[in-house]
């Protein structure tokens, strides 16, 4: 028993347990920014967004609620007194909704970069300054050790790296240590971790549309009722409902 | 008084060897028509040149030797500089030709004692590369004298030491005073050849032989006369040039030189306490053509490396077409130096500084046009309500209009505080959950990402058509406004739905000619819709 006690202190032995201790860790050092969506949190291997590294989320096109989904992350990140940088936007990010959204756009910083080497290099800079707490880059085509590069300028300088891409890049391999599969599934955007720490691919998680879902509740028409019942439906088949069934024929075998 | 000397006996060689210049050098003088050297570097010293031998007679010893006239231009601007460097000791500080003295009394408790001063004095000298003599004493004079007796001396035993009593003068020869040759001659052919030997004389017969000069420079010496320096100011700006032997052609071997000259620039920005907002590099071509790089800084700054890194960014950038044979500095716009204070427990330390210090070094990379801010205009025209504006370089100039914003989202942030509390209050937890999603997420009215350009839609039964047919989902929204400026818009808003589910911003043109305002319901037939942004 010994010798599995010695393997077991081995630093690089991973245990299931350890995502336990990982959360308590987690929540003393507040490595992590709250998602503001409960059923995301709950994913994600430090319970919210990550502070100092490189994400990637892969969208099959931008526009489908990739801003609202990010949005309680960008307002809280914004109340520092940092940058956050946005490289190569597909289109201006619209102030007024911001605004309304809680960030304080005067630390919102927009870079046109015209090449792909300029757009990289700026990530980079910008992340290893420590002058940014978030750097969403669309380049164009990343290498791997490219992204490597940017997940340590990231780690360097405390902030966190969001890559957007093309979900066509999912099935090339990344170095990132989380990545984000995006998609629209009717009038939802469902998320999927498709590759995150100390756990497997994550379900698609679904999210309601926030716009949707707002004028439902001050205006329903007939278009978007189904759409507001459908989100009904997801929350009351809770895993917990399903529970009693799952127990019952086990108790009939004994 | 305290008075330090720096004698720099080789300046006129030095102002030219320090462009690193090998090979046998002379700087000439006239004297009596007469092309003379008046000073060599080692390698003519050791081919035979003396002092004094004429030009005709150096150059048959040393075919190759380089000649330079005197230039007593750069010997002050030499001079200038040290001075920038020595205001860090004291502000009383003289320049005299080839010497510089420094009046160190006020300062002596600051740098602890005489000693610890003179020590920081040399070890600063070293670093500049000139040959000097120093000397402390009492009087201006005779610091003067006795660092001017040090090198012509050497070998002397009473001469080797750094302070000074006013009577140790007396020892040195007579010709350290300031006299003419015919003076000199007598002096030396009366028996007179230490300065003692003509302080004991009655004043009134040197005075009516030699005249009042000599008897006063005693007298300054001793301290007996007032003995008046012209102070040393530094100048409104800052304009430091280099030229070069040689015409250099890469633009990495431009740095060298130009970290010299950032590092006067650092110590003039240092002696002033202010730092720097912009400042111009212009790089002297073989053509006389100039060019130059303006620097803008977003933060004033004062540190050479900081500048010298930005100015590496920038080097990439251009292209010289021709060798480079000078570069010049010139700061003219500055600020005072200000002391940052840094919040303890912020884990991202010294952030302040290097916000600006990043703009500073994006824009010189990719240029100012491509680094934008976002601008909130009082306007219900949605292009005009938001818009980016390249970044302005001064942010600091900026930073009320800040702090406005930030109360805006501030008081946002209140009011979905407030609204929480209130709705948690609700025992259901479906609604709980419903409340949270609102409450966390305030409702959308405009989308959050926006087009540049509105998009032309095609219009199908009146419905817009972006590939598929758009659901509207919720609208109109009516704007009709800027008929003041050149810029009017008269449209209806609606929230389209895309059937894949994405939820566009769409408008519909109504020109004046065909309004129906009269029917409640809009018809939009034979109107262009546009597609103005996404609910991304």
């Amino acid at each position: 028993m010994t010798g599995l006690q010695d393997v077991l202190q081995h630093p690089s032995v991973w245990r299931a347990s350890d995502a336990l201790q990982q959360e308590s860790c987690a929540q003393q050092t507040q490595q992590h920014t709250a998602t503001g969506f409960p059923q995301l949190d709950k994913e994600l291997p430090q319970h919210g967004w990550p502070k100092n590294e490189l994400s990637e989320w892969l969208s099959p096109q931008w526009g489908i609620g990739e801003l609202q989904l990010l949005s309680p992350a960008l307002a809280q990140l914004s109340q520092q007194q940092r940058w956050i940088v946005w490289i190569s936007p597909p289109w201006q990010p619209y102030g007024p909704a911001l605004i309304q959204q809680g960030v304080n756009i005067s630390n919102v910083l927009l870079i046109y970069a015209k090449t792909n080497s300029e757009r990289l290099w700026a990530m980079e800079t910008c992340l290893q300054s420590g002058a940014c707490s978030m750097v969403l880059g669309w380049p164009n085509n990343v290498l791997p050790q490219q992204i490597k590069r940017l997940h340590l300028a990231a780690k360097k300088g405390n902030s966190w790296c969001l890559l957007m891409r093309h979900s066509d890049y999912a099935q090339h391999a990344s170095p990132a240590p989380l990545r984000i599969m995006a998609r629209m599934a009717g009038a939802h955007v469902e998320l999927r971790l498709i590759k995150r720490r100390g756990s497997w691919t994550s379900h698609w998680i679904q999210f309601p549309n926030l716009l949707t879902a707002s004028i439902t509740s001050t205006k329903p028409t007939t278009a978007i009722s189904a759409a507001s019942t459908d989100i009904n439906l997801t929350q009351q088949f809770t895993p917990t409902h399903f529970m009693p069934t799952l127990h019952a024929p086990i108790l009939r075998d004994h | 008084m305290l008075w330090i000397c720096i004698y720099l006996p080789l300046l006129p060689l030095e102002v030219f060897t320090q462009k690193k210049q090998q090979g046998a050098l002379v700087v000439e003088e006239k004297s009596n028509h007469r092309r003379q050297v008046q000073l060599a570097n080692a390698e003519a010293y050791e081919a035979g040149i003396n002092i004094g031998s004429s030009i005709s007679t150096a150059l048959s010893l040393v075919s190759t030797l380089t000649i330079k006239k005197k230039d007593e231009t750069a010997e002050w601007q030499a001079l200038e500089q040290l001075a920038t460097w020595a205001y860090q000791f004291t502000p009383y500080i003289t320049l005299q030709e080839h010497t510089l003295l420094l009046e160190v009394e006020s300062s002596l408790t600051l740098f602890k004692g005489k000693e610890s001063l003179c020590k920081h004095v040399t070890d600063g000298l070293q670093q500049w590369g000139y040959q000097y003599s120093i000397a402390c004493c009492s009087t201006a004079k005779s610091a003067h004298l006795l660092a001017k007796a040090k090198i012509r001396d050497k070998e002397n035993k009473n001469l080797n030491k750094l302070f000074f009593h006013t009577d140790d003068i007396q020892q040195c020869p007579i010709d350290l005073l300031d006299m003419n040759e015919k003076t000199k001659n007598s002096l030396i052919s009366m028996g007179l050849t230490q300065i003692k030997d003509i302080t004991c004389l009655p004043e009134d017969a040197i005075n009516r032989r030699f005249g009042t000069s000599l008897s006063r420079q005693l007298q300054q010496v001793t301290g007996k006369t007032n003995d008046i320096q012209k102070n040393f100011s530094l100048p409104r700006t800052f304009d430091q040039s280099i030229h070069f032997t040689e015409e250099l052609t890469h633009s990495s071997s431009l740095l060298f030189p130009l970290k010299r000259l950032l590092s006067y620039l650092e110590n003039y920005l240092l002696a002033r306490q202010l730092l720097c907002n912009s400042f111009v590099v212009t790089f002297n071509e073989r053509s006389q053509q100039r060019h130059s790089l303006v620097m803008q800084l977003a933060q004033p700054h004062y540190r050479s490396d900081y500048f010298l890194s930005l100015i590496k960014l920038k080097l990439e950038n251009i292209n010289l077409q021709q060798p480079v044979v000078g570069i010049k500095v010139t700061a003219r716009y500055f600020s005072p130096m200000t002391q940052q204070t840094r919040d303890l427990f912020l884990s991202y330390q010294e952030t302040a500084q290097s916000k600006h210090a990043l703009i500073d070094t994006l824009t010189h990379r990719l240029g100012e046009r491509s680094m934008h801010q976002i601008v909130i205009n009082n306007d219900y025209r949605p292009e005009i309500a938001a818009q980016t504006r390249p970044i302005s370089i001064n942010l600091h100039n900026i930073a009320p209009n800040n702090t406005i914003k930030e109360n805006n989202a501030q008081y946002d942030a209140k009011k979905t505080r407030e609204k929480q509390r209130k709705i948690t209050q609700a025992s259901n937890p479906q609604q709980d959950i419903d409340a949270t999603i609102q409450t966390q997420h305030p409702e959308l009215t405009r989308p959050l990402w926006l087009f540049q350009q509105p998009q032309p839609l095609h219009n199908k039964k009146g419905v817009p058509v972006y590939g598929e047919r758009l659901q509207l989902i919720k609208g109109p929204e009516r704007i009709e406004t800027g008929w003041w400026d050149k810029r009017p818009i008269n449209r209806d808003y609606y929230v389209a739905q895309h059937p894949t589910g994405v939820i566009y911003w769409v408008y519909v043109d109504r020109d004046k000619s065909t309004q129906d305002q009269s029917s409640y319901t809009p018809k939009y037939q034979d109107k262009q819709w546009f597609l103005h942004g996404v609910f991304g």
